[in-house]
């Protein structure tokens, strides 16, 4: 909940860079996945595809904000 | 040539995480009791000698089998990528740091995969093991990044945006970490099938917080280990962080 919280905390912060907008709606659209594989590990008991999903998902989310991380850090507008 | 190999590791280092965590939870981890070895071949025997205390589920040891090879194979290719950031042959200028610092951490990554059997699935060591290759991947793709032409972001970030966003990239690395806890300790289910409450309890009163951090090893039949609680409960270690963040924004 508090990273869910979090990550839309930083979609509101982050909405004027209007360049990074797919990378925001990408990272939303995988936290989506993510809290709905987990809800549905807990009713049903760990169904092997949705548990190694919750797995890999949780990678893409990582990997989507490693790329906005990149955007962000290797700008040259920002790095001062 | 680096760059194609920097997007042919990152696609390993994606197949290679998802068959380890279907390994974990296809409960696969020690079809394997040895390493590097299967039941000391390089393949997955037919019959083994009964020296070896577990005896053969194919099943589960091609599991296993399948993710070392893969593993394998990702350690060649990411030693290839060192190579050419050591010889300078990389299409963007690349400071060998960071290859470097690749090459360790999927040297580790191997280390601890060994640990992960000779330590019979110690939560601890599965955990970290996790998160190395999580942190290998997105070093792969970190690398890749720096090989495309970078993107000219038309206005400044701010600085208190920066924290922000590695803010939560370190909430998500602590969740993802609760994550590999919880499921390394078999204890994913422990709140049964209720949602969102444990056991149709906010707070369940017998929870067992002292073995929530317990870091042993859980033993040869580590399938049969359940433990009462949901580390994710550990509501003040987390509440501590995130109160910690937010003052520093």
């Amino acid at each position: 909940m508090v990273v869910t919280a979090a990550i839309i905390a930083l979609t509101f912060s982050f909405k004027n860079y209007t360049i990074l907008k797919n990378n925001l709606f990408l990272m939303l659209i995988l936290l989506a996945a993510q809290v709905a594989l987990g809800i549905i590990n807990v009713v049903m008991s760990l169904p092997m595809f949705a548990a190694v999903m919750h797995n890999a998902v949780a990678l893409g989310l990582l990997l989507s904000l490693t790329s906005l991380a990149h955007k962000v850090f290797n700008n040259p507008m920002t790095a001062q | 040539m680096y760059t194609k190999t920097l997007n042919l590791s990152l696609i390993l280092a994606l197949i290679v995480v998802v068959l380890g965590a279907y390994t974990r939870l296809a409960d696969a981890g020690l079809g394997c009791p040895d390493w590097p070895g299967c039941y000391g071949q390089l393949l997955v025997p037919d019959v083994v000698s009964d020296e070896y205390e577990k005896p053969l589920d194919t099943a589960k040891a091609w599991k296993e089998m399948v993710h070392r090879y893969a593993a394998s194979t990702l350690g060649l290719s990411i030693i290839v990528i060192f190579l050419f950031a050591a010889f300078r042959k990389t299409e963007r200028s690349q400071s060998i740091k960071l290859p470097a610092l690749l090459l360790l951490l999927v040297g580790f990554q191997g280390a601890l995969g060994m640990w992960t059997v000779t330590e019979q699935v110690h939560p601890g060591i599965v955990t970290m093991h996790l998160l190395g290759g999580f942190s290998t991947t997105i070093l792969v793709f970190w690398l890749l990044l720096n090989q495309r032409t970078p993107m000219q972001l038309n206005q400044h970030v701010l600085k208190r945006h920066k924290i922000m966003l590695v803010s939560v990239v370190a909430l998500l690395v602590f969740q993802i970490f609760l994550g590999g806890w919880t499921s390394t300790n078999y204890a994913a289910l422990s709140c049964g099938e209720y949602f969102p409450t444990c056991l149709d309890q906010i707070w369940p009163d017998d929870m067992d917080f002292k073995n929530a951090y317990f870091w042993g090893p859980l033993g040869i039949d580590y399938e049969l280990v359940f433990w009462k609680i949901k580390p994710e409960a550990l509501f003040k270690w987390y509440t501590g962080l995130v109160l910690w963040l937010l003052r520093r924004l």
